[in-house]
This record gives C-alpha cells, structure tokens and sequence, in this order.
C-alpha cells in the first residue's frame, strides 16, 4: 500500500527540485518541450474544432425549436373497417383540439400550414415568398424572437385578423430602411398589417420551403382563408413538458388523433411523427465521433512527444545516477525515487503542455478570424477542452515517467560509495 | 551489546558468469562511542564491510545486528528507514545535490525521515553553523570550495543525530588543510561520543582513530585498538 501521507509530505519539495532542474536545464530539454508545445496545441486545436462543429450544430437546431415533436397525416397503409388501404389521412383544425385534451405530456400544442408561390407585395417590390399561417404557440415551438413589434398572438388567432410577421430577410427587400411595423404587405392580394420583425436566425439545420428569415408568418385562421385550406391542417406541433417525456407524448398524440381518422393502432404510416431528438441524434454522434477522433489524433501526437519525454528522462536518470543512489543512501525508499521521477516528469511534460495550451489557444483565436461561414464556428473553445487536454497531459506525464521511474528505483545505493 | 555486530558475514559480488566473494566470513562487533578506521589495500573489501555496516547493501552470508536488530531480515523499506533515521554518511565525492543550496543538501535525510520543513531547516542551519559554514546557507554545492562543500556533507551526516557516521575516504578529494579540518572535525565528534566508522587509505586519518582494523582480501587481517 503507498504510505499516503509520506507521498504528501514528499510532494512539495519534490515538484520544487522538479521545477528547479527544468529551468536549470531548459535548454537541454527544448526539442523535447517544443514537441509538447506542438503535441498540446494540437489537442487544443482539434478539440475546439470538434467542439466547434458540435456547437454549430447546436445552435443550428437551437435556432428552430431543440425539442418539438411534428405529426402530419400520410397515406392508411392497413385496412380499417371497409376503408382500403391507400386513403390519405388529412389533418384537420378539430385536430388540434383533440391532441391539446388527449396530450397531458405536451407543454403546448400548435399547429401550421405553409405556402409557397404566395405573392408578397408592397409598392417597393413584388415577388413570390413562402407564407406560414400558424397558432400562436408555433412562437415559441419554433424558437421565433421577435426584435420588433410582437409575434401572432391569440387575439389574432379569435378574431382572424389581417396581421403578419415577417422574418429578418424580408423587411430590407419590401421596406427598404423604412420601419416595417404599421406598414401594409399584400398577400395574394390581401392587405395584412405588419405587426412584428423577428431575429434574424441565420443558417438553419431543418427547414421546409425556406428559411425562417424569408418567411412571412400569418395567425392559422386566416392562412386557412387566404390559403383556401378549410378545416385542413398541416402539421401539429407539441413541446414535451420534459425531454424525457418525449416518447409518451408521441403515444398520446397518436393515440388521441388515430380514431378520428378510423387508422388502424398499427398503422404506423398513416399518421406520422417527427421529433427534433431523434432526427438530430445521429447527428449529433457524428459531431460526437468527429471530437473524439480529431481528440484522438491531438492525442496520439502528443503521445509521441510523451515517448520523446520518456527517453529524455530515461537519459536523465542514467546521468544522475550517483544523486539518486546518494537519496538512497540518505533514507529514500525505492518508492521514494518512483514518486521523485513520476513528479520531475509530469513537470516537464506539464511545462511543455501549458504552453501548448497556451499556443493552442491562440491558434483557435487565430482561427476565429477566419470563419468557413458566418454561422459556423470554425473552433470553440470551453473550459472542458482545457480540462481535457490538461487530464490528457498529466496521464501523459505519468505514463511517460513510469519506465525511468521503475529504472531509477533499481538504483543502488552501493553506487553512492562508487568514487566517479 | 555492540552498537554495530558483523558475525561470519561474506558477500559475494557476480562478475559475468563468475561469482566473486569480496568479504568472507568476517566478524566485527563495534561499541557505542568507538572511532574506528578500516583500511586496506584496493579490493580488499572495506568498502564492501562499510556498505554492509551502513545498510546499503546485505551481506550473501551471516548476520548484521544493528543495536540488536537483525539488519538482514529487514525489509528494503526498513533498510531505508534506518539509514534515514540512524545512519550518517560521508563519501569521497561529497555527493551534494548541485541544484539544492546548502541548507537543503543538508537536510535531506531529515525529508526522508518524515520531519516538517521547519524543522528540517532548523536543524540544517544548526548543523551548517556547527561545521563553520553559518554563513553559506544558501550557496550551491559550485560556490563552495571543495572543503566547505566536505562540510556540508558532514553537516548532512549529523543532521538527524545519527547513532553512527560512515565516511568512506572522507579527506580522498581534499587539499592537505582541508583535510586537515575534516579530521579535526571528525576527532571533536569522537570526543563528544559519536560513534564513526571511517575506510580509508590514508595512515593520517586512521591515526585520529582509536581502532584500527585492517583487511587483506576480505578477511580481517589485524584489529588495533590503540590506548
């Protein structure tokens, strides 16, 4: 058993013999720290660009809603009662009430319909856009903030109002620099009220018929006028009340809507569902493996700058071999002179591997200026990226030291008295 | 009961495939107080009995009873244990650590026999001053003349009040007046009762001892003990 407290004891002057011999012999030591550097900064560098990517995927999803779950009808693929298979199963407004009573695991229920070709028109310009009529709720399902103005509210939704948001793109094309808000937009001819500017959110991971930023957003029941839809729906959206909660919403909600629509419980095709977890979880293990490999490669490298390390401090013990044989014979148990090397090599290695933390750093806010895209980071770094390369350099250390620890502890003490 | 007892110790040394006995079957029994000198030609194992008796390395045959305790069954640990807690050593070479100061060379043996730093340093400096070098604390082993660097391996020997001190050829690598100051200090140590045992070639520095012991090819040839 190792005699903790001695180790303890030890410790404190050992890491000052440690660090007094590296700055004594620096110089000796300086392609095995420039190694190190190199070896450290690399950890550094890759793991912020895994980190990096992790984080654009993040924030890509973020920007859309991180956890809503989608339905929308599809085709029966079963028979149900005298109904063949085949039959398209089509959403409808009185949807939307039942999944909002028969879904206690749901946090908010909306729901939209979206359009293309629609005509968007001001007297500065006239083009074709996308047009969203949605509830309320999509507000925040869909992660929408808005800069100005506000969002479609449940007033809008009552009472069917020619009101419209618009997305952060739009507002330079139809208003030039004059400020959207109050102003008119004609939506295949009908006049709405600009009410809200939201965010710009930039790239998107998910999307449909255009980005968010290009969209104009409508309250649902006067999109189902202006789009000629009737009762019919689109897509619901529900937000879990709790992530985990996710799978039963799901269950809820089908088993809610199926019966309305006389689909078989095992008719999975009929009505569809969608979360945001489960078509960003493969994804999120690539940016998952993608981090472990570029970690592994910065480690690998540094690994080898550790065997580099191993031979220096192997070539040390050969040289110093009367000073340890004298620690001996002066009351050092074997022991001692394992900790003594572990200790004189974690330092090396850690003061090689700091200031390639610190080069790594630098490099990442080099990288920073030069991004692939706006949205992407090209690196990232966070306090675990340290953290990690800091665990990864004292394991290094430590493994590097094992072998001239194991050969200073066969030093004989005999040597002491061995006239040199 | 002797301070230090050797009974029908030999050690063997293997040369390739030969195996060499550079000790044979020697008995030495050394008294609380003594001050004795080994001598001998080169070879003739007196080195090897001085790193037997300090515990540095165990005889292949015999006992060693160090106080009573019987030295060859202890464990490595113990062996270390014992050198750092009642065992001074002064070598040829001084053998300082060159990065360390003064102070610190001499109170190594207190880190390993588990003593604070302020007491380790307290008593470094008290041991430092007693060999004249109260003043050269903080000096490196390279700032110090090969005397002064003698004496802080002395100051090294004593600092954990040792009940012995070995010193193999401790004047080897000193001028004459050096030398001469290293005996005188190792006699000031004999009359305050520190028991040392010292290897030397050197006719001078056995007579500052009570007892002589001579070996010729790893048996005890004559032991003198002088009035």
């Amino acid at each position: 058993m190792p005699d903790v407290a001695r180790t303890w004891r030890l410790l404190g002057p050992l890491v000052g013999d440690a660090v007094a011999q590296l700055r004594a012999q620096w110089r000796g030591h300086a392609l095995t720290l420039i190694g190190l550097i190199w070896g450290a900064a690399a950890v550094v560098l890759l793991l912020s660009i895994g980190a990096g990517f992790n984080q654009f995927l993040d924030l890509g999803v973020a920007k859309t809603g991180d956890r809503y779950v989608m339905v929308w009808g599809e085709y029966t693929t079963t028979e149900s009662g005298s109904a063949r298979p085949g039959r398209p199963i089509r959403l409808d407004i009185d949807d939307l009430e039942r999944a909002r009573a028969g879904a206690p695991s749901a946090a908010r229920v909306g729901a939209e319909i979206q359009r293309f070709g629609i005509a968007v028109e001001t007297p500065r310009k006239t083009r074709s856009g996308v047009v969203a009529a949605v509830t309320p709720e999509i507000g925040t399902i869909q992660a929408h903030v808005v800069a100005r103005g506000r969002f479609i509210d449940a007033e809008d939704e009552r009472l069917g109002r020619h009101v419209a948001v618009i997305g952060a793109n739009l507002a330079p094309i139809f208003f030039g620099d004059e400020d959207p808000l109050g102003r008119t937009l004609q939506l295949d001819g009908t006049p709405f009220e600009v009410v809200g500017l939201l965010v710009a959110k930039g790239f998107q991971l998910m999307s449909f018929y255009d980005l968010h930023d290009n969209m104009v957003f409508v309250p649902l029941a006067t999109g189902r006028i202006l789009f000629g839809t009737g009762r019919h729906l689109q897509r619901l959206y529900f937000d879990p009340l709790r992530l985990e909660d996710e799978p039963s919403l799901r269950q809820e909600v089908l088993a809610a809507l199926r019966p309305a629509h006389h689909v078989d419980p095992s008719d999975a095709e009929a009505i569809r569902s969608m979360s945001v977890l489960e078509v960003m979880a493969p994804t999120r293990r690539i940016g998952f493996g993608l981090q472990l490999m570029l970690g592994f490669i910065g480690t690998v490298t540094l690994a080898m700058s550790a065997v580099g390390v191993a031979n220096l401090m192997i070539a040390l013990v050969q040289e110093r071999r009367m000073e340890l044989a004298m620690r001996r014979a002066c009351g050092a148990r074997r022991s001692d002179l394992v900790l003594q090397l572990l200790v004189e090599t974690v330092v090396v290695v850690l003061a090689g591997g700091l200031l390639g933390i610190a080069f790594g750093l630098a490099g990442v806010g080099l990288l920073g200026l030069f991004p692939l895209s706006p949205e992407m980071p090209s690196a990232s770094v966070s306090p675990a990226v340290v953290a990690t390369t800091f665990f990864v350099l004292t394991a290094i250390g430590l493994a590097a030291g094992i072998v001239p620890a194991r050969i200073a502890s066969q030093v004989d003490p005999a040597a002491a008295m061995r006239v040199t | 009961m002797p301070l230090l007892e050797l009974k029908g110790v030999s050690k063997s040394h293997r040369l390739g495939d030969t195996e060499v006995e550079v000790l044979h079957d020697v008995d030495l029994a050394v008294e609380e107080g003594e001050f004795v000198a080994i001598m001998g030609a080169s070879g003739s194992g007196k080195t090897t009995c001085l790193e037997i008796l300090g515990a540095i390395s165990r005889p292949s045959k015999g006992s060693y009873r160090f106080e009573g305790e019987p030295v060859e069954r202890f464990s490595d640990d113990a062996l270390a244990d014992l050198r750092a807690r009642r065992m001074g050593f002064v070598f040829q070479t001084f053998n300082l650590m060159p990065r360390m100061s003064a102070l610190r060379n001499a109170a190594l043996p207190l880190l390993y026999a588990g003593l604070p730093r302020d007491e380790r340093e307290r008593r470094a400096a008290e041991m430092l001053r007693r060999v004249g070098l109260g003043h050269r604390l903080d000096r490196r082993p390279a700032q110090l003349s090969g005397g002064e660097r003698q004496r802080v391996a002395i100051a090294r020997a004593l600092v954990n009040r040792p009940r012995v001190i070995f010193a193999d050829e401790p004047t080897g690598n000193l001028d004459e007046a050096n030398g001469r100051e290293v005996l005188a200090m190792f006699h000031e140590l004999h009359r305050e009762g520190s028991t040392l045992v010292v290897v030397t070639h050197s006719e001078e520095v056995a007579s500052e001892a009570r007892r002589v012991v001579r070996l010729r090819d790893g048996r005890i040839a004559e032991d003198v003990r002088r009035a």
